[in-house]
């Protein structure tokens, strides 16, 4: 995939802290049951797209020898982009296929009612800091959204408004929260 | 089973499986299905199957795209309305040990943040329209291009893909 030639992953990780985020831009509702909607970005690091070749090795230790998964990978390598191509046939595709990676970082509930996919950071147990930085909400357009989306490339200004809103609407909302999750 | 003409055959990016359909009572955490049909194998090819000792496959997208035409259980469990809301939610872990998957409800301890919903796109797979896709601070053309061709730019969301994937003709530029 071309996109493995604009980032460049040195397999030994020597560019790794340069790498750069991966921005998702997707359109979603302000909340779970209101129609309105606004832009979020959904970020990949580089440490979600990735792979830890060292973790894969020790993973594979004692399969070693025998197909699996990564058997075709060298393993010495550290750092592996987790890209990979696939053609989903028409009608349905070619599409992207955020797979296991992609749902590691977030965990996703799958809603029937609605219709709607909806995406948390997971919680890993780690003491992160700065997780409000993953997830970018909202960019308040509202209405004018097909407008805004249409001009938002050429408008520069739009990353940095992003980014203003980001602390506010990223913390966990208890109120909010109530309204979708169960306590059995 | 020798002998038997396998009445289905599943491809999947590392493996491939044959069987038949049957059907039968299909208990999950309590939520019972009389009557589900789903696919028994007898032949599992590759080496996803191999190495991972999973005894199965639960297909957890849209009716749609069901192998046998019949109704997949998340969609009988929808309509003998045995959960109170029909969602489902996956928590992969880092460590192997703590993933887990709840019918109807979700573990607040899997979140750090509010979620974000998306609309689904169209209901085969999991499947979102994305807007844009940026490197660094840089639009790709990944999405105009897949636009263009599916008027879309289609992402689906599966556990059943290792990583991230995409068309290989796709991204072919970068602006």
């Amino acid at each position: 995939m071309q996109i493995e030639e604009i980032l460049n992953i040195n397999f030994n990780c020597l560019n790794f802290n340069e790498l750069p985020d991966i921005q998702i831009i997707i359109k979603a509702r302000n909340s779970y049951k209101d129609k309105q909607y606004s832009q979020h970005i959904i970020i990949l690091k580089p440490e979600d797209y990735v792979i830890d070749g060292i973790k894969i090795k020790k993973k594979l230790g004692e399969n070693k020898g025998k197909n699996s998964f990564f058997g075709s990978f060298d393993t010495d390598l550290e750092c592996l982009p987790g890209f990979m191509a696939l053609d989903v046939p028409s009608p349905r595709g070619p599409l992207f296929v955020f797979g296991e990676m992609f749902l590691r970082k977030y965990f996703t509930v799958f809603d029937r009612d609605e219709n709607l996919i909806g995406f948390s950071i997971a919680n890993h147990g780690k003491n992160e800091n700065n997780h409000q930085t993953n997830i970018m909400t909202p960019y308040d357009i509202s209405d004018n959204f097909v407008n805004d989306i249409e001009n938002f490339s050429s408008n520069d200004s739009f990353q940095t408004d992003v980014l203003q809103k980001l602390d506010v609407n990223t913390k966990l909302d208890e109120n909010i929260l109530d309204e979708y999750v169960f306590k059995n | 089973m020798n002998g038997r003409i396998p009445v289905f055959s599943i491809k999947y990016g590392t493996g491939k499986i044959t069987g038949e359909f049957v059907k039968d009572v299909v208990t999950i955490a309590g939520i019972s299905v009389p009557n589900q049909i789903f696919g028994l194998t007898y032949r599992e090819d590759g080496y996803a199957f191999m190495n991972v000792p999973f005894e199965g496959i639960l297909g957890l997208s849209f009716p749609t795209i069901s192998k046998s035409n019949s109704v997949p259980f998340f969609d009988m469990v929808m309509s003998q309305k045995l959960l109170s809301k029909n969602i489902f939610s996956l928590f992969l872990s880092e460590n192997d040990n703590e993933s887990n998957i709840n019918f109807g409800s979700i573990n607040k301890q899997n979140m750090l943040t509010n979620f974000t919903f998306v609309e689904v796109y169209s209901k085969a797979y999991w499947e979102i329209d994305l807007q844009d896709i940026k490197i660094g601070d840089k639009i790709t053309d990944f999405c105009e291009n897949l636009r263009k061709e599916t008027g879309k730019c289609g992402a689906a969301i599966d556990s059943g893909t290792s990583l991230y994937a995409g068309p290989t003709k796709y991204p072919n530029s970068y602006i």
